[in-house]
């Protein structure tokens, strides 16, 4: 794959329009994430359904490269209304697709990944694969942060 | 280029010396536009290396066999040709891995004589963090503070007048580049290190962009210590020079322990070596100075003015080529401010340094794309990272005519043209 062959219509639409990108007021969860090494900084916001089991909403802000920006992008447009939990598997065969080729992976991810495989080609270019999993790692601290405060909630519930 | 005749300055016969900037990347030619991170090496500095390692391979200074005796004249001749190089005497120059070292050794020793509870290190905004990580290290230890002479983000310069107000304030340490290697600022080393005599502060200047570049004669300067790394004036990596002031250095106390750097060991205690072979500790990197003499060979013979010379005439057309995209930002001093060295720091408009970076490394360019180890003047400047394109005498017009396509096709993929 060429370096223009990685900056594909999808990515570039993304980063030039990012979506969901806007600062969140009052969020569930909200992660701030950089990569000193190059300067990429930004912050995930969730809001959680009312049950606390789905996530309702993503935004994000910040500041990089086209990669990163449209990695983060196309995560919000991914993970709405997603069981929090298949949030998470969705992040972890994200990452997983940056890792092995997809032959290698486990079935049904393809299907399941869909338009984030564009993003497959960074693989290829290894120092630029912390630009694609920035968005993916402040996600899954996000969700852990939801996890946290579901479950004070449910400790709440249970004491009613 | 294998004699000392002084021949016409010509890069491009110049680039002859040099193998790796023969290749093609991605399918391209190579456009190596990186000097700044490490300088490419002339096939004399190779082959010093190979020399050495096929004739003369031995332990230094402890032998009294033909090899070790070779080896040993070789690594004092590449000192004495260093102390030539930089206008000092061979006792003043210590090899260290590379500046950063230097910096350390001279951190870790000058706290025990100069500094304590409240005592004033003075360093600049522009520094690399090796400039100022070691120096924050010491001033937890000691409780000395570190202050910062302001760089005037306009114009990429020092805040004169505001150094002057710090020096006057009272400095026990002041340590800054000569060059910097995020905006190509050459800063009056002669001056500052003029006033911080008068403040009766230790002046130490960090060479690292400079010495391969221009001439740094250190009685000139008029510096107390100086360091560079020999990776990045056509050396090879993991050798680098301190230079003391002779009796400043005399004085220090030893940093590493070792062999070499005593004279006498008992099981109850030991004493030292004399300056410069006290602060070498272990056995040195003999073919790291035998490539940095060839290396200092090499660019005496290029003709240090020369470089200086032909590196601004490529940073002006640079920044020419780049300030006629609409929105381009260049940092650092522009003509009428400052002397711009031979690096160019730049942003295309809504654009990442990074997607620069890696777009121009598929057109044959290797640029540098990031915080160039100095996050805080980052900030200062309000940018996540710049790109970075740094020439050296090996580097053409052509070069910088690559450049200008490389902009304009990613300013057009991203649709800001």
């Amino acid at each position: 794959m060429s370096t223009e062959e990685l900056y594909q219509e999808i990515i570039m639409d993304h980063a030039g329009k990012p979506r969901n990108f806007v600062e969140m007021a009052e969020p569930d969860a909200k992660v701030e994430a950089e990569n000193p090494m190059c300067g990429d900084e930004l912050t995930l916001f969730l809001r959680a359904s009312a049950d606390g089991l789905r996530i309702e909403k993503t935004q994000f802000t910040g500041q990089a490269c086209a990669i990163c920006t449209a990695s983060a992008s196309l995560l919000t447009t991914k993970i709405k209304s997603l069981p929090i939990g298949e949030a998470e598997s969705l992040s972890q065969a994200f990452q997983e697709m940056l890792k092995i080729p997809a032959e290698e992976s486990a079935e049904g991810s393809a299907e399941r990944l869909g338009n984030l495989q564009v993003l497959e080609g960074v693989r290829k270019f290894p120092m630029r694969m912390k630009c694609a999993t920035l968005a993916w790692h402040a996600l899954d601290h996000a969700v852990v942060q939801l996890r946290e405060k579901g479950a004070s909630e449910k400790l709440t519930f249970s004491d009613g | 280029m294998q004699s000392n005749q002084a021949k016409p300055f010509s890069a491009y016969q110049l680039r002859e010396d040099f193998p790796a900037l023969a290749q093609s990347v991605n399918g391209v030619p190579l456009v190596y536009l990186d000097s700044a991170a490490t300088s490419q090496k002339p096939r004399s500095v190779i082959q010093s290396i190979c020399r050495y390692y096929e004739n003369d391979n031995a332990n230094v200074h402890r032998g009294v066999h033909a090899l070790s005796e070779r080896a040993t004249a070789a690594y004092e001749n590449a000192r004495g040709r260093a102390a030539k190089f930089f206008g000092a005497e061979a006792q003043e120059i210590v090899f260290t891995r590379g500046a950063t070292e230097g910096v350390n050794l001279l951190a870790n020793t000058l706290k025990k004589r100069v500094l304590g509870e409240g005592k004033t290190i003075l360093l600049t905004e522009m520094e690399h963090h090796s400039n100022i990580v070691p120096w924050q290290m010491v001033a937890q230890e000691t409780g000395a503070v570190i202050r910062y002479i302001p760089v005037v983000p306009e114009t990429g310069m020092l805040d004169e007048d505001e150094a002057k107000r710090l020096f006057a304030g009272g400095v026990a340490i002041f340590s800054c580049t000569h060059i910097s290697n995020t905006l190509g600022t050459v800063n009056p080393v002669q001056s500052l290190c003029a006033w911080a005599r008068e403040a009766g502060a230790v002046s130490i200047i960090d060479a690292a962009q400079s010495a391969g570049h221009r001439k740094v004669d250190v009685r000139e300067i008029g510096c107390d210590f100086l360091v560079c790394s020999g990776h990045k004036m056509c050396g090879p990596m993991g050798v680098g020079v301190l230079y003391g002031e002779g009796s400043l250095l005399q004085d220090l106390p030893p940093w590493q322990g070792g062999g070499e750097m005593i004279s006498r060991v008992t099981y109850e205690g030991s004493t030292w070596n004399k300056a410069p072979h006290k602060f070498e500790a272990g056995t040195p990197n003999v073919e790291g100075a035998i490539g940095l003499h060839a290396a200092m060979d090499y660019l005496d013979a290029v003709g240090r003015e020369e470089i200086r010379l032909h590196d601004a005439l490529l940073v002006r057309e640079a920044m020419g080529v780049l300030s006629s995209f609409p929105g381009v930002r260049i940092f650092g001093p522009v003509d009428e401010s400052g002397e711009h060295a031979g690096v160019v720091s730049f942003a295309l408009p809504g654009i990442h340094a990074h997607d620069v970076v890696t777009l121009a490394d598929s057109h044959g360019i290797a640029l540098r794309g990031g915080h160039h180890c100095n996050q805080p003047l980052m900030k200062k400047l309000g940018v996540p990272a710049t790109a970075r394109a740094s020439f050296y005498f090996y580097n053409t017009e052509e070069d910088v005519e690559a450049l200008r396509c490389s902009v304009e096709k990613i300013m057009r993929m991203f649709s800001k043209l």
